[in-house]
């Protein structure tokens, strides 16, 4: 009988290497990407973060994710003070490093290839239903964008003046958004309001807003609602 | 009693009491999902990590108590060198400094799993052989489990940037820790507490403990299949991982089949640990059927990843509360039935009203996204509901483990109180 243990884990055992090595990608990491792995394994990003559906689990895959953000969506994120504290203590080298790191895997055969998880979400976004938009300008499309999933914005926020739903009235924030962050124009702010909502918070309103429009959104739908706000003035 | 038995008592309550915390960080993590706490969100980020950690660390206190239970059933007369009280020791300081990083969120939280891996297999490997099969068994399945804990950080030493073989290595540590070490020992454990409670012959739990501890070791390689093959398997593999989806369910109902064989002769024991073992059965065959699943394509996506890590975790913390029920019952009339029923349904509906409202979450969300056309952020509010039923369930599982743990430190074993005066 001890044969059938050590048979069968043996068995078990060769199974798990042999798939290893069969699924295996053989490329070379550039020299910058390599270093943004050292630092991917230093913070412990793999903690939370997972890539390919490996590890992680809390936070999003960041496999695709240069795909899903602009550049400088990720570089915003990763210095977000209000998102875990491992962001926070990143140098402006270590972020550079990270990002290098996204772009070559994301540049890979690989990254091309659904994951088990992303496949249902993935998939939703070709089969939504929805008529063509593409004849649309892009503030049209973002006024259909935000009265439907998957932002529903028109659910928290009112476009009529001085109506609060849940959020602040969005009349007229085409004409504040500018004043609202030193150094922000009113369509940096808006995207980053719709992104990273902590960020900024409207006085007397409290931060009840969803934080992850980011995984939620495309990068064209978040544009098209930043064309919507910016008409309304 | 001696000190190696009380070692290993020891071991089983260090056990309980990181159990508890970890359904407390489990209830924690579902207060997070629920978005109805953002305070708690950002003053506790790693819930769900600390939960983890306070899992496997408890999981393998109570595996190691056990090992020693069955090394003392075949050696009785085995006392502890200095060499195993130094590791011994080396466990407990890395069993509570490793939740404890997580708890603070201290950088270094992810480092200290190595110490809690060599920590283990030190242990593990200072138990004395015994003659007893079944050790041979959870020994392997313990060193699994810590080489799980300790080959990330392994591959990362050895191959500094190679990016791909640190994801593949990680999801071959995972699938070592939780699809394969943990329940492989936690099986071992099982059939030595058959043969405890019930009139089943030592031949019978013997030949049981290898020819299931094989079996649930080529399970977990198919639970750790469909991850592996995330990283771009050709399609003849991805149809080889479908075909044999029925392995890990199979595997599981052999194991469930002869608990049952053991529970129907468990004769006039008054311990309750034939309740947490047919616990441990149901919530193992549960955790391969949905494992099971996931290796099948049209029903990968409906799966949740985590659900049947889940359902294999608790099912070894039952088999873990079964031992220490066993324990108390042998080493002290006072603590004879180690609890009353409550804690046991308790925590018997709470993990599986959460587990059953977690997977109807993802499968809602993911119905919603294949359906309608609805992101995340839009069914984040329509599976509300189901998120704190599974708080609900898991505040029960909570208050259980809780309730079994103030009845077990409240009566402790009476050897136990005789040894301590001493």
């Amino acid at each position: 009988m001890r044969s059938v243990f050590t048979s069968l884990l043996a068995l078990a055992l060769m199974v798990l290497i042999a798939a290893a090595l069969i699924v295996h990608p053989r490329a070379e990491l550039s020299a910058q990407a390599s270093l943004g792995f050292a630092v991917w394994r230093a913070q412990g990003c793999a903690g939370c973060h997972a890539l390919f559906d490996a590890g992680g689990g809390v936070a999003s895959d960041l496999a695709g994710v240069t795909r899903r953000r602009t550049i400088e969506n990720i570089r915003a994120a990763l210095r977000d003070p209000a998102l875990p504290p491992h962001h926070a203590g990143l140098t402006v080298s270590e972020i550079d490093d990270l990002i290098a790191l996204f772009r070559w895997l994301d540049a890979q055969p690989l990254s091309a290839r659904p994951t088990p998880t992303a496949l249902a979400f993935a998939a939703a976004v070709a089969s939504t239903g929805a008529p063509p938009t593409a004849a649309l300008t892009p503030a049209e499309r973002g006024r259909a964008e935000f009265s439907r999933a998957p932002g529903n914005c028109a659910s928290c926020h009112s476009l009529a003046p001085d109506v609060v739903i849940v959020g602040p009235s969005l009349a007229g924030i085409a004409s504040r958004a500018a004043e609202r962050v030193p150094g922000q124009t009113a369509a940096v702010y808006l995207r980053n309001a719709i992104l990273y909502p902590s960020d900024y918070l409207v006085p007397g309103y409290a931060d009840l807003m969803a934080k992850n429009l980011g995984a939620a959104l495309t990068v064209d739908q978040v544009d098209d609602l930043v064309a919507f706000l910016l008409t309304l003035e | 009693m001696t000190r190696a038995e009380r070692a290993a008592v020891h071991l089983l309550a260090l056990a309980l009491a990181l159990l508890i915390g970890g359904a407390a960080a489990s209830a924690l993590t579902a207060v997070e999902r629920t978005g109805t706490a953002p305070l708690l969100a950002l003053s506790l980020p790693s819930a769900a990590g600390l939960a983890s950690t306070l899992l496997t660390c408890g999981l393998l206190s109570g595996l190691l108590g056990g090992g020693l239970l069955i090394a003392l059933d075949d050696c009785p007369a085995w006392r502890l060198s200095p060499a195993q009280i130094g590791a011994m020791r080396l466990w407990w300081a890395a069993a509570l400094a490793s939740p404890a990083a997580w708890l603070l969120d201290l950088p270094f939280a992810s480092a200290l799993t190595v110490w809690v891996g060599i920590a283990a297999l030190i242990l593990t490997a200072l138990v004395p052989s015994a003659l007893r099969r079944g050790l041979a068994v959870w020994r392997a399945g313990m060193a699994l489990a810590g080489i799980g804990l300790l080959l990330p950080a392994l591959l990362a030493a050895i191959l500094p940037g190679d990016v791909f073989t640190a994801l593949i290595g990680g999801v071959i540590a995972d699938g070592l820790r939780v699809s394969i070490g943990i329940p492989v020992a936690a099986v071992a454990l099982m059939f030595w507490l058959m043969h405890r409670f019930s009139t089943v012959t030592p031949v019978w739990a013997a030949r049981g403990t290898r020819t299931c501890g094989g079996l649930i070791a080529l399970a977990g390689a198919w639970l750790t299949l469909p991850g592996l093959a995330a990283f771009g398997a050709p399609n003849w593999m991805r149809t080889l991982i479908g075909v044999g989806g029925f392995i890990p369910p199979l595997a599981w109902a052999v194991v469930a089949a002869h608990t049952y064989a053991a529970l129907v002769r468990s004769g006039m024991t008054t311990a309750r640990t034939t309740h947490w073992t047919a616990l441990a059965a149901l919530l193992f065959l549960l955790g391969g059927l949905t494992g099971g699943l996931r290796a099948l394509p049209e029903f990968a996506a409906w799966t949740a990843p985590a659900l049947s890590n889940t359902l294999m975790m608790w099912g070894a913390a039952a088999v873990m509360i079964g031992a220490l029920n066993q324990t108390s019952a042998a080493f002290g009339g006072r603590a004879a039935r180690g609890g009353a029923l409550a804690p046991f349904w308790l925590v018997t509906g709470g993990v599986l009203i959460a587990v059953w409202a977690l997977s109807m979450a993802y499968a809602a969300q993911t119905a919603l996204a294949l359906g309608a056309g609805v992101g995340l952020a839009g069914s984040a509010g329509l599976i509300a509901p189901l998120r704190s039923l599974a708080l609900v369930g898991w505040m029960a599982a909570v208050f259980g483990v809780s309730w079994f743990g103030v009845g077990f430190w409240r009566r402790p074993p009476a050897a136990l109180i005789e040894a301590e005066q001493e």
